[in-house]
């Protein structure tokens, strides 16, 4: 990595060809690629070194622009498959068992490994999943790999397809087509080298960013053509790949030895789309893995649930367990052995031989025991448990309430009911990424709060007369009367607010097909230029004179645009300078935080407490409160003097070389003073249908919301207001320090602060993107998970995807027990959605990516509730339970043998027919409690949904249904009832004769008495704990019921059995039919006690545990007075955002990416 | 519902939610447990109706103790109801040891012949004719447990082979009131369909096997028991015995020291649900109790916590 940093450095430092000999070269593009390292792996041969390359020559040494995500090929796939197989313990164990079933002397079933055909079946069922796994995955690879580009072939333009991308190539790409390989910017059909790009798919961000062609390459490629000249070759010198999304460090040179540094500016990622520019010229500098994209992507780790691993390390206790009673049935064997050797002549072992010894008893008679024990360990349940959980996920597909979710990973099922941290995206999970116009202010006046019942409601049918516009949602009529109407009170404010309107903005307008269309890069300009369009003040565009033009009511002003201050996050406001054409009178108009204008207002004191003042500051804090997004509109009238002095101090503030942007700030402030108030707008960033409702929801069931955005902080908090996430009696804390230092002491701060806050008060914790970088730094990593723990809500701004996955893994880090889920709907998403232990995806606008890697995808947020509360819940209960029986039913067959073996010396003894035992966990046993694992139902589906009644969802988090002490409570009604089943019978009947015959039972009588028994037990056992019945279930008890005794009745017919006339003689014993009715009721009726007495115990676990804030949230709707407190930090939120190309984040990413290289380096040491 | 998605939904989703009161319960409970306690009682009432008479180490009777003699000792016994079956039982002998239980052939006995990999392979120690007992060497028991010497060359396979076959219990008895013989019916003692079918006799059984796998005595054998000590069925007295001294006088063939262990004999009448059996009837008393316990532990809560005991979650 050190390595690395100091060629950064070199690159750094000023690019000018010095040397002579270099000016000089004619050769200057006539050398042998060098830019892959002789040895290593793939990272060390061409992630290592930094690259050269000239245009037009394409280095084929360099890997081709080829992805591959499948993790097999045809060849491959066996080998890989068998290790991947046999690297989990249980296959291994199994085999070890199979061989030793194997072995004459050990084993119990005449030397077949009966044990072989699950396995096999096991095997070939994860075998054939992983394989159609990854079929998808290269069918998916192909398509992109496919995927058609133009590239410059040195005289043309042709078509190749993606994977044949070199770097080196120069590649044309079109208007909306995706970039298909990291490259740098060369020529752009827009006259200033300026091209826009959508980065979705990378961050998620949906506002486009804007990059442009360096000035020096502006001058050297100024035609289409030009690319096959000679002389219009550069040399492109550049960084070895890195995963840096904002980091590109590069330098040109052109043919008349001109060298110009590159920065990300110039730099065009794969994954992107192009647009509102025709297209660009761009040369390829990364290609397939090498690139951004694909260095930021996470191969899917395979996930297990909670419950799973939970079940592995109770099997490997059981496995212990069963270790452990195997010795000692053989040591007690070996030695009672020895000790009554001289009585056990009918045995006849000889003195001679190894048999008679202690050692060779102990170990045959161990394997022996093992064989027995074999199903302790059930194998069963891993078959089992899989079939299940596909079922239920297919049934989770049909939920005719669910909008088709689909389920990829069906592993999961149980996971979702235990989930305790929700992160979640912003844009496109929570909102639908529709900004809405909804409200304005003008004076004193609000328009757009109307009733539907309203007179003066705009109806749906009225609404076709108005212009036809995306983005606006308003109604109210009282407005285009004051337009309309010249005498109207408010007519002259109105006119002038929405001139302001139409053209203080940086919009660009198209005219496509002949309709007017506008290129915004902000949404929200969008739809207050809509806004202007909807009540009639069109925006028709700017023309190369800078001479912005509206038209209204049939007449076209004209302004003349003088300056343009830009929106930065720090200036929190734009402005414009503008001149009417017609009338000269110069204007600056601006908008933005009402925390920075209103200040700024040209209003005495008493003013300001004038009512009008105070009836707009009131406004805004009630439209923050429900989450709308609010700018501030003024304006300043300039005198022509006043302007033309300013002007020219300004002039000359640009053409300084130091501290040029400081002294421009200083003019701007100068400007921006003295205000009036137009009024305000607001904008709703429209949240998903029931976004509310299903955060409340979440939040009283005990989950924590985080919500991770690329957003900026004002947006973050609006929308948390408005989908009830925040409200104003939380404490906020807000972290946007961007110095380790400073967001320390923060934090520090903070954590002080919380013990002496009323304990009734939430906290909610606000972070950004640049703090939660220094954050995630494993010293501060603890305080930021301390005071994370103190916090209902979490809310992480302007994070990186990277950054996003960095704080899903601090919080699994933290506590390994607790459960997280990741929604998200864009690629930026994908990595938080793989790193999560659950990761759901929301099949929207924004493309596939992060529905394909979510385990679970869903059309809508909403969703989510019926998921975790219905589907997640019961899938965990059943699935708990589902484990749990398994392992008691294995324990009740195999535990009647040990006890048995006090009646038999443990002489490793089988009670049962072979062929009858193979068969336990395939037909006698395995069907009910698979309709149990897929169709049981405790409570009603929607009443669970509902979540109201009580917190059913409690127990999932908990763990409360599948943990030490319940498998232990299962394990040891396995541990009594198999000694009733072994000793009940056998002297229910081998005490005994036959009445009118005298005849007497033997051991295979009362081991298939036990075995029928053990049938029996364990089917009513599942109708004793299902909460429904359904004829399934009846049938499937029945089935297996009848399916032993057809079984038994085959055996009885042949000779060789050792249990041939068994059943038939059983059947004419009186006893056998009264020890049946006395196991069975003595099992039952205990087994329904100790049932009672432990629901009752889990009950009261729930119940202490029960809702902590009930649905009390409904408080948050508007009409409500807010409550006190929540001081602190917040004033009253007054909701300001606003979505824009920011030139100071831009800059700022240079610095963000080194503390990002600082990061990586220490989470790879870690 | 089911109109419209037709039988798998039905199948499927019809659903019960059988929500059994706490009333209903402690009512079940009580009567099981009743009808428990009375079945007890019952089978104790006739268990105490069935004679069953041992005789404990018969052959420490005979004195000297001498093996392979005649024998015989007297026993008084009481008025007893025919049928009276006559067992003779086995203390400490494991026939249910693993090496044991599985060390025969099904397929010899079923009156086939057996390669030689098979006897190694299923009747594993003993395999060959020298394996056998001295006495078993050299004679044929037949059917009717008569035993006629014949001579077969001590390597073939023994027929029948493995360790329960060898250990075959062979001591025979007669019994006597007072000169006049009491039969002792040893046909039909095994269980029906064992003779002729699971044991079937050689084509040539007189000249390779040493015993006819249709005796019953050995059929009876060859059931393996499941307890360490057990009975097993010689012979039915179909005819009432009075009370008297009966001569009991048996070829003591068997030796118990071997196992150290000791042999019984043990008559008994039968009751409507066959012999003795002390187990049951407490086990049932038992288990009625215990329900009873348990209803009334419901009860008791019931009272105490009022109306919420036992309403599901809510």
């Amino acid at each position: 990595m050190t390595e690395i940093k100091n060629v950064q450095i070199e690159l750094h430092t000023p690019h000018v060809l010095n040397s002579m000999e270099e000016r000089d070269s004619k050769n200057l593009f006539d050398y042998q690629y060098d830019n892959i390292e002789k040895k290593g792996n793939y990272a060390q041969k061409y992630q290592s070194k930094n690259r050269k390359i000239t245009s037009n020559r394409p280095d084929y040494q360099l890997p081709d622009n080829s992805i591959q995500t499948s993790k097999y090929t045809l060849l491959n796939f066996f080998p890989k498959q068998l290790f991947e197989q046999f690297s989990k313990l249980a296959n291994v164990y199994f085999v070890l068992m199979g061989a030793l079933q194997m072995v004459p002397e050990v084993s119990i079933s005449s030397g077949i490994p009966t044990i072989y055909l699950p396995l096999g079946f096991i095997i070939l069922v994860s075998g054939a999943k992983d394989f159609y796994e990854d079929y998808k995955r290269r069918t998916s690879d192909n398509e992109e790999n496919k995927q058609q580009v133009t590239a410059f072939d040195g005289k043309d333009f042709v078509k190749i397809p993606s994977y044949e991308l070199r770097v080196g190539h120069i590649v044309k790409v079109n208007q909306d087509e995706i970039i298909s390989a990291d490259m740098i910017l060369l020529r752009s059909s827009e006259k200033k080298g300026i091209c826009y790009v959508e980065t979705k798919s990378l961050d998620g961000e949906t506002n486009l960013k804007q990059k442009n062609v360096h000035v020096d390459l502006l001058q050297t490629f100024k035609s289409d053509d030009c690319f096959g000249q000679l002389d219009k070759r550069i040399i492109l010198k550049y960084q070895a790949p890195t995963p840096y999304l904002y980091k590109f460090i590069g330098e040109t040179t052109t043919s008349n030895l001109q060298v110009s540094s590159i920065n990300f500016n110039n730099f065009l990622l794969r994954g992107c789309n192009l647009r509102n520019v025709k297209y660009v010229f761009g040369l390829v500098a990364y290609t397939g893995h090498d690139t951004k994209i694909m260095m930021n992507s996470y191969k899917a780790r395979t996930k297990r649930s909670k419950l799973e691993v939970k079940m592995q390390q109770f099997i490997l206790i059981i496995f212990i367990t069963q270790f452990i009673m195997c010795i000692i049935a053989s040591l007690v064997y070996s030695i009672t052995y020895f000790n009554n050797r001289q009585y056990l002549n009918y045995l006849y072992i000889g003195e001679n031989t190894s048999e008679y010894t202690i050692p060779y008893n102990f170990f045959v008679r161990f394997g022996n025991w093992m064989l027995i024990f074999n199903n302790f360990v059930p194998i069963s349940l891993l078959v089992t448990l899989e079939m299940v959980k596909f079922i239920q996920g297919k049934i989770m597909t049909l939920d005719e309430k669910l909008n088709q979710p689909r389920v990829q990973t069906s592993n999961l099922n149980e996971e979702l009911g235990q989930i305790e941290h929700i992160f979640s995206d912003k844009t496109g999970t929570l909102t639908c990424n529709i900004m809405e116009f909804k409200q304005i202010i003008i004076g004193n006046q609000n328009y757009g709060d109307i009733l539907r019942s309203s007179d003066d409601y705009i109806r749906d049918d009225e609404l076709l007369n108005y212009p036809q516009v995306s983005n606006v949602d308003f109604r109210d009529k009282t407005l285009m009367q004051a337009i309309n109407d010249k005498n109207h009170i408010m007519h002259d404010k109105v006119e002038e607010c929405l001139k302001m309107i139409s053209i203080c903005h940086t919009v660009i307008s198209d005219q496509k097909d002949g309709k007017l269309i506008y290129n915004a890069t902000s949404p929200d300009e969008l739809a207050l230029l809509n806004f202007a369009r909807f009540v009639g003040f069109e925006f028709l565009g700017t023309d190369e004179n800078n001479i912005k033009r509206i038209s209204y009511q049939e007449q076209i002003i004209e302004y003349q645009l003088l300056e343009m201050f830009e929106f930065t996050s720090a200036r929190k406001r734009q402005s414009i300078l503008v001149q009417v054409i017609n009338t000269g009178d110069i204007y600056l108009f601006s908008k933005g935080a009402d925390s920075v204008l209103l200040d700024q207002v040209r209003l005495s004191k008493e003013e300001l407490n004038k009512n009008e003042y105070h009836q707009l500051v009131q406004r805004l804090q009630e439209y923050g409160k429900i989450g709308l997004r609010t700018l501030v509109l003024s304006k300043r009238k300039l005198s022509k003097q006043e302007y033309e002095e300013w002007h020219k101090r300004y002039q000359l503030a640009t053409q300084q070389i130091e501290n040029r942007e400081e002294k421009m700030q200083v003019l701007q402030d100068e400007l921006e003073k003295n205000y009036e108030i137009l009024g305000a707008t607001a904008i709703e960033d429209k949240l998903q249908q029931d976004v509310a409702d299903t955060i409340a929801a979440v939040k009283a069931a005990g989950i924590k919301v985080w919500v991770l955005t690329g957003d900026k902080i004002e947006t973050a908090i609006n929308i948390g207001y408005s989908c009830s996430l925040l409200t104003n009696n939380l404490v906020q804390h807000i972290v946007d320090e961007k110095e380790e230092l400073l967001i320390n002491e923060r934090l520090d701060d903070i954590l002080n602060k919380i013990p002496t806050l009323q304990t009734t008060q939430g906290q909610a914790l606000i972070i950004s993107g640049d703090a939660l970088l220094h954050a995630l730094k494993p010293d501060i990593q603890k305080k930021v998970a301390e005071v994370c723990g103190y916090c209902e809500v979490v809310l992480c701004c302007r994070v990186s995807p990277k950054q996003k996955q960095d704080v899903v893994s601090l919080i699994r880090g933290r506590n390994q027990l607790c459960s997280t889920l990741a929604i998200g709907d864009g690629a930026n998403d994908v990595n938080m959605i793989t790193a999560a232990h659950v990761g759901v995806g929301i099949r929207g606008v924004e493309g596939q990516q992060a529905a394909r890697a979510a385990d679970y995808s869903v059309q809508e947020f909403r969703e989510l509730r019926r998921l975790l509360f219905f589907h997640g819940r019961e899938c965990y209960r059943r699935n708990s339970v589902l484990v749990c029986y398994t392992f008691y039913k294995n324990i009740l067959v195999v535990l009647p043998q040990f006890w048995y073996g006090i009646l038999s010396m443990y002489s490793a003894q089988s009670l049962y027919d072979t062929f009858i035992y193979q068969l336990f966990n395939i037909l006698y046993g395995a069907l009910p409690i698979m309709i149990y694992g897929i169709f049981d139902e405790e409570y009603d589906a929607d009443q669970l949904t509902d979540n109201k009644l009580q917190n059913y969802y409690q127990q999932g988090p908990q763990g409360v249904l599948f943990n030490i002490q319940i498998v232990l409570f299962w394990v040891f009604c396995g541990f009594w009832q198999a000694a009733i089943l072994c000793f009940f019978p056998t002297y229910t009947i081998s005490e005994n004769f036959v009445e009118n015959s005298g005849f007497t039972h033997h051991l295979w009588a009362q081991g298939t008495m036990i075995f029928g028994l053990i049938v029996v037990i364990c089917n009513l056992k599942v109708l004793l704990f299902s909460n429904t019945y359904t004829p399934a279930l009846l049938g499937s008890i029945s089935f297996s019921m009848i399916s032993y005794l057809l079984s038994w009745i085959i055996l009885d017919n042949i000779p060789q059995a050792e249990a041939y006339v068994v059943f038939q003689s059983l059947f004419q014993t009186p006893n056998f039919h009264f020890g049946n009715i006395l196991v069975i009721a003595a099992i039952c009726s205990i087994d329904i006690a100790l049932n009672i007495k432990l629901n009752r115990v889990l009950q009261k676990v729930n119940q202490n545990t029960s809702i902590k804030t009930p649905f009390s949230l409904n408080n948050l709707s508007i009409h409500q007075p807010p409550k006190i407190g929540g001081k602190l930090n917040n004033k009253a939120h007054t909701g300001f955002a606003f979505n824009c190309l920011d030139r100071d984040e831009l800059e700022d990413q240079d610095k963000i990416d080194l503390y990002g290289i600082d990061n990586q380096v220490q989470s790879q040491n870690g | 519902m089911s109109d419209s998605k037709g039988f798998l939904h039905w199948l499927f989703f019809k659903k019960w939610h059988p929500v059994p009161s706490v009333g209903s319960t402690i009512a079940l409970f009580s009567i099981i447990g009743v009808i428990f306690v009375a079945l007890g009682i019952v089978i104790t009432v006739i268990n105490n109706n069935i004679q069953e008479v041992t005789i404990y180490k018969y052959d420490q009777k005979c004195s000297p103790v001498e093996y392979n003699k005649k024998c015989s000792f007297m026993y008084k016994l009481d008025n007893m109801k025919a049928p009276i079956y006559f067992y003779y039982e086995l203390e400490n002998f494991y026939q249910n040891h693993r090496r044991y239980v599985k060390s025969k052939s099904s397929t010899q006995l079923s009156g086939e012949e057996i390669s030689l990999s098979d006897a190694e392979k299923y009747c594993d120690p003993i395999i060959y004719n020298k394996d056998l007992e001295v006495w078993q060497q050299d004679v044929y028991v037949t059917e009717q447990n008569i035993l006629i010497p014949t001579e077969r060359k001590p390597d073939d396979i023994a027929s029948p082979c493995g360790l329960v076959a060898k250990s075959f219990f062979n001591d025979t008895y007669t019994l006597s009131l007072e000169e006049k013989n009491i039969v002792l019916n040893q046909t039909g003692i095994s269980w029906p369909n064992d003779k002729g079918k699971k044991y079937k006799r050689a084509p040539n059984s007189e000249s390779t096997q040493w015993i006819d796998p249709e005796n019953e005595h050995f059929i009876v054998w060859m059931r393996t028991a499941g307890l360490p000590t057990f009975r097993k069925l010689w012979g039915r007295i179909e005819q009432d015995l009075e009370e008297g001294e009966y001569k009991f006088e048996f070829e003591n063939n068997y030796n118990p020291q071997m196992f150290a262990g000791a042999k019984n004999i043990v008559l008994s009448t039968s009751g409507p649900f066959g012999g003795k059996n002390l187990f049951l009837s407490i086990a049932f008393i038992v288990v009625g109790v215990i329900q009873l316990l348990i209803a009334l532990a419901f009860l008791i809560k019931k009272i105490r916590a009022g109306n919420s005991f036992g309403q599901k979650n809510e």
